[in-house]
């Protein structure tokens, strides 16, 4: 029987690459039927390099990096943060001061800021911006193709790339589109009778039954047979995966828990061989009271990430991680809500153990305030970041950044 | 100039007179004009001289001949024998004998028409025209899942009996729900219901609580808001309109009811019955109106409340009512359709509202109010450097500036048609159902009738072609079956999939593409096998008279040897799931086949399990309750595959 998009041998070569691999098979007793003829086609890629990127959705507030120019503190009279109310970095810009765990790695010398990061001609929408960052093109057209997809299309493992936060438009697309899990720890499947064997049973004719599926006839059909597909690879090594020990605890809030699981994705090492993984927390739509919101978000991203970064020091992998931030946009100048609606270029920040810590392009200076309503000026496209990172860790940035307005270079020198 | 008329005459007589001749002169001429689906080509082989040479001849039914592209989608087709008569070389007629003879074998043999040309015209999923083909199961099944949220086999048959139009009207035609608006009623005040399918409620609960909302505007409970909407959606005798409202709800700027504070619980009710009247009235224009006032959406959720004249104006809700509720971000051609600057001046024109506190009956209630104080006067330009660029000074101004634009009927078109009829539609299906918006002035009603009634909806390309979000993929499996779920796991059920009405993940709604990820795939198998497979079948039975046996099993079992096999084809046909006979194959061993790990490793040949025949037993009186027959692990696994299939998660 022709299948459409998966044909079986398709199924049986995604679970040797994602659930079935050689390590894999060691680890994780497969069930039986279909699981049972998977066998490795091809050895994973043995990097250990992973770039973790976290998303502030909503578009974050310059104020998590705080400029201390006088026209930008006038201007900014409730949420703006003078140098004694923040951790004053540099002369000109300190770090919000929920931010105390990035201020040790800055310590350390691990930490780039990095000033008025964006694209050409920022977009102020929401949705339109985040597609344009996951997407890195400009053109709004074009955007079924995420640039992680790109990424992960040369990795070996098909659970190179891992989306935490749903499926999100930056790892969809291509040959090797990124794994949704949500939650590692409850990644299981109920059983519907009391003994194994028979549950075992039924999910191996589900199996079968969803491989001898009539040919997809559009998009949503192929879609939704996709998801299922992929739901049988992910199943049974998720769940060992998620019961891995760590050596650190994490806070147990939305974020903290996802950074636990990028944790136990990491520390499954070659069983998966992730090097992608893609975190969001949203919240950052600060349009009224903007200080005790970022207060809150902030704080809670501070343990999140302190805790991943101590997790990773202490499994002696922090050297392999690369952690970035990103956000859709920044916001303007406050309103009269004591809130800042939506902008454009904004700061990110890149830390890891092989990251060269630096204040990457001044901040915002009065000229850049002006009588403006938001930061107009842009020192960096985020795939000069975000290539470098790729570059770094030996894939080809230059295909996972094709479009020539989004060009993966010059470097900043971040390692 | 005039002197030119009688040329101008002249020609346009010639141009009548040559188009109505056209056919008798074509007949004269040798060619037939003939419509291009009629002609079919194939390639025919002969010799010339010691070589071979191939040519593509055209066919008319049996006969061969050449074609050319003629204007109005026809061919000006000639017969070889039509040209062996013309004035030709005597190479030429050689050929043409040649053709005609190989020709004519090739074309009575070609059984499979061609087009020449690749179809230009529309195709049938992205057609507006009307449907005039059959409409049977299928076709009522297509309205009941994307108009309806689903429906049983009854219900199927009986839109099935009235005929397309017939079908339509019954869906889109208002009953008294009385009964229904007093159970979502009882829900929205406690939570619980006094009666449960018939009889008394009789678990613990605060189930006897009356509302008193005339005295307290909000005296209600948010838990039962969500219970309440999810028991319309599930059990409403106008589900069509409450598809509708949960579109609305959805797609057109969405809100959560945790904005709200508890002297603000009043205002999900007034939301809530804001997108009501909307469904029922159809009157999109409105709708646009009653959230420039909405109090949740406007002020709370969106900051309409802090956007004032006092400041820099708060952008947020003109920004989201633009790009959501009205003309979208960009065009077809994916152009902005409005800049920074139009919004800082839309806001502007939106400032001047307040939230306030007055007292009701001893209450505290909080209100939105215009505070004249609070809005910034004067002209404001909106859509700058456009067509359609206006002076507005206030919200109002604005709604009217925005509904003159093109693109507010173009990006509704967009959502409905992604919405309701398929993922796939280009410009100018957009365009013309846009056009369709407009012509009715922007009343839902007349539009969504035209896509229940096009061929798009049912062309074959759009079955199956729309993902189920988690809360119709509940309804109609309650609709499907028939069971009696527990309306106090609603909420719980639509949190684990991650879809509570009135709870969305942000102003853009859920993403079904997210809602359908693998991970929430394994949500939903855990939803079907925890709250409807792993029941107490007894006490279902007995508290609420409903059974595998009496629901897919009965009046099956005498039918023949491979009574499984009816059940299967029973159940796939009433959860609208097509299977392949590989597939059927699959199900019958999973219904006649047991699992055991006894004597395993040893004899399980590598597997955890042996399999032990047990033929599907469909005797449930072979047991003394009637509902743990032996076929009962058999039918739940069956409903188990069926309802995670990808036919069920599609629609």
């Amino acid at each position: 029987m022709t299948k459409n998009r998966h044909s079986r041998r398709d199924f049986l070569k995604m679970l040797s690459s994602g659930t079935c691999g050689a390590l894999a098979h060691r680890l994780i007793a497969p069930s039986a039927g279909i699981f049972a003829l998977a066998r490795p086609l091809e050895a994973l890629a043995a990097s250990n390099q992973v770039f973790v990127l976290l998303n502030l959705a909503g578009g974050c507030s310059y104020n998590i990096a705080p400029p201390y120019a006088s026209e930008y503190l006038r201007r900014n009279p409730t949420v703006g943060y003078t140098p004694e109310q923040s951790i004053a970095i540099t002369s000109d810009q300190g770090l919000h001061p929920a931010l105390t765990g990035f201020k040790t790695i800055w310590d350390e010398g691990n930490l780039a800021l990095i000033n008025l990061v964006g694209y050409p001609n920022p977009n102020r929408s929401h949705d339109e911006s985040t597609n344009i960052w996951h997407s890195a093109n400009r053109s709004l057209t074009g955007m079924s193709e995420g640039w992680a997809a790109r990424m992960s299309a040369q990795m070996a493992s098909s659970f190179g790339g891992v989306s935490l936060a749903g499926a999100q438009l930056i790892g969809k697309g291509g040959s090797n589109p990124a794994r949704v899990v949500s939650n590692l720890e409850s990644f299981g499947e109920q059983d519907l009778f009391w003994d194994r064997s028979e549950a075992l049973f039924l999910r191996d004719m589900r199996s079968a039954f969803q491989l001898d599926q009539r040919s997809s006839s559009n998009p949503a059909e192929e879609y939704s047979q996709e998801s299922l597909i992929k739901l049988e690879g992910n199943i049974e090594s998720l769940k060992a995966i998620g019961s891995i020990p760590l050596p650190v605890t994490f806070p147990n809030t939305g974020l903290g828990n996802r950074f636990k699981d990028a944790a136990r994705l990491i520390a499954s090492g070659n069983l998966l061989n992730v090097q992608f993984i893609y975190l969001d927390v949203g919240g950052y739509d600060t349009h009224s009271d903007e200080r005790a919101r970022l207060t809150s978000n902030l704080t809670e991203v501070n343990a999140a990430v302190t805790a991943f970064i101590n997790c990773m020091k202490q499994l002696n992998r922090w050297n392999d991680v690369v952690l970035a931030t990103m956000t859709e946009f920044c916001r303007t100048m406050e309103n009269s809500s004591r809130g800042t609606d939506h902008g454009a270029a904004s700061p990110l920040f890149v830390m890891g153990g092989k990251v060269v810590g630096a204040q990457k392009g001044p901040a915002p200076t009065n000229d850049d305030v002006g009588n403006r309503e938001y930061l107009t000026a842009r020192h960096f496209n985020f795939p000069q970041i975000f290539g470098e990172i790729v570059a770094q860790m030996g894939f080809n940035p230059n295909t996972i950044f094709p479009h020539a307005d989004m060009a993966p270079s010059p470097y900043l020198g971040l390692f | 100039m005039y002197k030119c008329f009688p040329i101008l005459i002249t020609i346009l007589i010639f141009i009548t007179l040559f188009s109505a001749n056209l056919e008798a002169a074509s007949i004269r001429s040798g060619f037939k004009l003939v419509d291009k689906s009629k002609v079919r080509s194939v390639s025919v082989t002969i010799k010339d001289g010691k070589k071979d040479r191939t040519f593509s001849v055209q066919c008319l039914g049996k006969t061969p001949g050449f074609g050319r592209a003629f204007k109005g989608g026809k061919i000006k087709f000639t017969s070889f024998s039509e040209m062996i008569k013309g004035r030709s070389t005597k190479k030429q007629r050689e050929v043409n004998l040649k053709l005609k003879k190989a020709g004519g074998r090739a074309c009575a043999s070609s059984t499979t028409p061609q087009n020449p040309n690749p179809p230009a015209p529309t195709a049938e999923h992205l057609s507006l025209d009307t449907y005039a083909g059959t409409f049977a199961e299928n076709e009522a099944r297509i309205l009941l899942n994307r108009f309806a949220f689903g429906g049983n086999p009854n219900q199927v048959a009986e839109l099935v009996a009235l005929g397309l139009q017939g079908a339509i009207n019954k869906l889109t035609t208002l009953v008294n729900q009385d009964g229904l608006n007093a159970e979502a009623d009882d829900l929205i005040c406690d939570s619980w219901l006094k009666n449960l399918f018939g009889k008394p409620e009789t678990r613990a609960g605060n189930n006897e609580k009356e509302c008193n909302r005339a005295l307290n505007p909000n005296d209600l409970s948010r838990f039962g808001q969500r219970l309440a909407a999810t028991h319309r959606f599930i059990y409403s005798p106008n589900p069509y309109f409450e598809r509708l409202r949960f579109f609305l709800h959805d797609e057109r700027m969405t809100v959560a009811q945790g904005a709200a504070r508890d002297c603000e619980r009043h205002t999900l009710l007034t939301y809530e019955n804001s997108l009501w009247q909307t469904a029922t009235s159809g009157d999109y224009i409105s709708y646009l109106r009653l959230m420039n006032n909405d109090h949740l959406l406007h002020l709370r959720s969106l900051d309409g409340a802090s956007n004032s004249a006092l400041g820099e104006p708060n952008e947020n809700y003109a920004r989201e009512f633009w790009e959501l509720g009205t003309v979208g971000p960009t065009d077809l051609a994916q152009n902005p359709v409005y800049n920074d600057l139009d919004i800082g001046q839309s806001a502007l024109a939106f400032t001047g509202w307040t939230i306030s506190t007055i007292t009701v009956n001893g209450n505290q209630v909080c209100v939105a109010s215009r505070a004249p104080l609070l809005h910034t006067p004067g002209n404001k330009t909106i859509f700058i450097g456009t067509p359609w660029q206006a002076t507005v000074e206030n919200d109002e101004d604005v709604l009217l500036a925005t509904i003159a634009h093109p693109r507010t009927a173009e990006h509704l078109a967009e959502d409905l048609w992604k919405h309701f009829i398929n993922q796939e539609a280009d410009a100018t299906a957009i365009r013309s159902l846009a056009a369709i918006i407009r012509e009715n002035n922007y009343n839902l009603h007349p539009v969504m009738k035209k896509i229940m009634a096009s061929k798009a909806l049912y062309a074959s390309r759009s079955r199956f072609g729309l993902l189920r979000s988690p809360i119709e993929r509940l309804a109609a499996l309650v609709k499907v079956t028939g069971f009696p779920l527990d309306y106090r796991e609603y909420d719980s059920i639509l949190q684990q999939l991650e879809q509570q009405p009135y709870n969305p993940p942000s102003v853009f709604g859920w993403d079904e593409k997210k809602l359908l990820s693998d991970q929430s795939m394994l949500e939903w198998r855990n939803v079907v096998v925890g709250r409807f497979m792993n029941i107490n079948t007894f006490e279902t039975k007995r508290d609420r008279n409903w059974s595998y046996y009496d629901r897919f099993v009965a009046g099956l079992h005498a039918q023949g040897q491979r009574t499984s096999r009816l059940v299967i084809e029973r159940a796939a046909k009433d959860f609208g799931v097509m299977l392949t006979e590989p597939q059927i194959a699959q199900l019958e061993q999973l219904m006649n086949f047991r699992a055991s790990n006894y004597q395993c490793p040893a004899q399980c040949a590598g597997k955890p399990y042996r399999l032990y025949r047990e033929a599907f037993d469909t005797d449930p009186s072979a047991v003394e309750s009637g509902t743990e027959w032996n076929g009962m692990r058999a039918i739940r696994q069956l409903i188990t595959v069926l309802l995670t299939s990808r036919d069920f998660l599609t629609k």
